[in-house]
């Protein structure tokens, strides 16, 4: 079975939500990348490419709104759309929640509904919320509830901060997003958040960013660190272990990167992701061609391109 | 012939005169360097001992880029005359790349000429951006027409600026930091058309490109893209290919990452770095080690170590 745990879909009435309560991000025509595909046309792909199930998430459009009202309205509509996605079009697919932050109280409650009631499969949240690391001390309550139901958190890129404002070449999507994925899980694994709460299993999107290729480099500076007497740490050794008991999807993934990956983290930390609708055609072929030109074995590619996931998301056989 | 071309050298004459006229917050960072004290006689056995014959030193992060033209001007030239002093010592062993007094293109262009037509300077250092701009920025043209004009080879190095508030935690500024800026300096030269409009001059990214050889994919799919909206200037020259006609020093030491990067770069690209005095003792000698233990066939462990710099540095001949 194949499973796709990377890929959005935008819907308009969410899209036209957030545009009326005043978020700037609905404006620009980027909102709805990709032609904006119906769930029927993402189907269509879908079958054209040998996927079973694709888990949507919000991808950048996290209801992160000022006001509480605003977050919950926006948050509870998406999650009523992504749900009945799910329920029908034949099962194809699962759904990853969105919830209000950095609206904590109201967070918890619509992961509740998300996980308990819509029979979704994860909660997903921005690399970090508006504007505040994950680390944030206001969000603990948050993750710890995510451990106590042992829950799926897919983390996404919001396309702010790590570059200057001027962005003409557009960085803050081409090198921004995979640098804030490094940044969201060092934040996690360094401030001890994976340590204190170990059950949730975060996904972490586009091979880790870059953490493959720094592994050697961060144990390196952690080493140096304690060595010199720095900063206390809230674990021992190595912060490569912690790292790699995530998961990573393979959105970006190229040859070359790819076995980086399975070098740094393992060929079972891997789950097979699209990032449709930004990925299309001979684009999103590809993703789901590499991961049999890499030398795994055929259990390795099998896992990676589905067996992992299902367990994970605990996703019944079909 | 092995040939570092990531190392740096911090004449306290010019530490002192960056601290006064540039930055005082970047002093500190050569002190606590793990070779700080190291001397010039110890500093060649270092060499000896990881065979490494030649090594073209170069500022770091202590750029002359004062506000005030004179006060660059006066860095740079000091910074300049000190470093050819020591390559006049050790012909055989330091050679160097220009410190030059951005953002005052006239005399930065001035320096150039002194450094690699009077001084014997290899090539050109500046910073992964300049005085806050990024290198694209359009008041620098004048200068990389310049550097294209001689074909001279232009030495990045990062800062460690940029990125806000996000990496100032858990050291992430040193731990990714530099690296990122790497990645951005060498993105913007391809994607705002810089290296299509300038190919003669040559350009090195160190620490083989921050983690440019991660992202190719992403990167190379996005700048497609841009063009093909007409948000960038459109190329002849496909995103990969362009990447591939930069040079990208080796300072890491994973071999992971190592692979990576012959692997999109081709190991043809690939120039020996030590960043001494940042590496020392077994460190320094990990550098060479960690490319001799990669399964690269011996050639290609060779051109790495010095046979590409020496013909990209035009050093075919021994040095007199």
């Amino acid at each position: 079975m194949r499973v796709d745990v990377h890929a959005h879909y935008f819907a308009p009435e969410y899209v036209d939500c957030l545009r009326r309560l005043g978020d700037p991000r609905a404006e620009s025509p980027d909102a709805v990348p990709g032609g904006a595909p119906t769930l029927a046309r993402q189907i269509e792909v879908l079958d054209t490419v040998g996927i079973d199930l694709q888990v949507l998430s919000v991808s950048l459009l996290q209801p992160y709104l000022p006001r509480a009202a605003d977050a919950v309205e926006a948050a509870r509509l998406s999650n009523d759309i992504y749900a009945d996605a799910t329920r029908g079009h034949g099962g194809r697919f699962a759904a990853f929640g969105c919830v209000p932050l950095p609206h904590v109280d109201a967070a918890l409650a619509e992961a509740e509904r998300c996980l308990d009631m819509l029979g979704m499969r994860g909660i997903t949240i921005g690399c970090s919320v508006a504007g505040r690391p994950l680390d944030d001390a206001a969000f603990a309550p948050f993750f710890a509830e995510l451990d106590r139901r042992a829950a799926v958190l897919f983390l996404h890129p919001v396309g702010q901060g790590l570059v200057p404002e001027r962005d003409p070449h557009g960085l803050a999507w081409m090198v921004g997003a995979p640098f804030e994925d490094t940044v969201a899980a060092l934040q996690l694994v360094m401030s001890g958040l994976t340590t204190r709460y170990p059950n949730i299993k975060v996904i972490v999107p586009h091979l880790g960013g870059t953490l493959p290729f720094l592994l050697g480099r961060i144990d390196g500076t952690v080493g140096r660190r304690r060595a010199r007497g720095g900063p206390p740490l809230p674990f021992e050794g190595d912060a490569s272990p912690l790292l790699r008991r995530l998961w990573y999807d393979t959105v970006n993934a190229h040859h070359a990167a790819l076995r980086c990956a399975c070098e740094s983290f393992g060929a079972d930390r891997l789950l097979l992701g699209t990032d449709f609708p930004y990925m299309q055609g001979a684009q999103l072929q590809y993703l789901l061609d590499v991961p049999h030109e890499i030398g795994l074995t055929a259990a390795e590619t099998a896992a990676l391109l589905g067996g992992t996931a299902q367990a994970l998301l605990d996703i019944a056989p079909r | 012939m092995r040939i570092d071309v990531h190392a740096h050298y911090f004449p306290q004459e010019y530490v002192d005169c960056i601290a006064r006229l540039v930055d005082p917050t970047v002093a500190p960072t050569t002190a606590r360097a793990p070779g700080a004290a190291i001397d010039i006689e110890e500093r060649l056995a270092l060499m000896d001992s990881a065979g490494i014959d030649l090594q073209v030193l170069s500022t770091s992060l202590l750029h002359p880029n004062a506000p005030d033209e004179g006060d660059a001007k006066a860095a740079a030239r000091l910074g300049n005359d000190l470093y050819a002093d020591v390559c006049k010592r050790y012909p055989d062993r330091f050679a160097a790349f220009a410190a030059v007094p951005l953002p005052h293109v006239d005399a930065a262009i001035a320096e150039v000429g002194r450094c690699l037509d009077t001084l014997g300077f290899l090539g050109v250092a500046t910073g992964c951006s300049v005085a806050g701009r990024p290198l694209d920025d359009p008041a620098f043209e004048p200068f990389w027409a310049e550097l294209d004009r001689r074909g001279a080879i232009l030495f990045l190095h990062p800062l460690f600026i940029g990125f806000g508030n996000e990496l100032k935690d858990y050291g992430m500024q040193v731990m990714m930091g530099a690296l990122f800026e790497d990645s951005v300096a060498a993105v913007r030269l391809v994607v705002s058309g810089l290296t299509t409009r300038y190919p003669r001059m040559r350009v090195i990214v160190p620490h083989l490109g921050g983690t440019l050889p991660f992202m190719m994919a992403r990167v190379a799919n996005n700048i497609e893209g841009a063009r093909r909206r007409g948000a960038v200037p459109t190329s002849d020259v496909p995103p990969r290919d362009a990447f591939r006609r930069l040079w990208y020093d080796t300072c890491n030491h994973e071999p992971a990452a190592l692979r990576c990067a012959c692997d999109v770069f081709g190991t043809d690209r690939l120039l020996l770095g030590t960043d001494f005095p940042y590496a020392v003792g077994d460190r320094f000698r990990h550098c060479v080690e960690y490319i001799q233990e990669a399964g690269l066939s011996p050639a290609e462990t060779e051109a790495i170590l010095g046979g590409t710099a020496q013909a990209l540095l035009g050093l075919e001949a021994p040095r007199a």
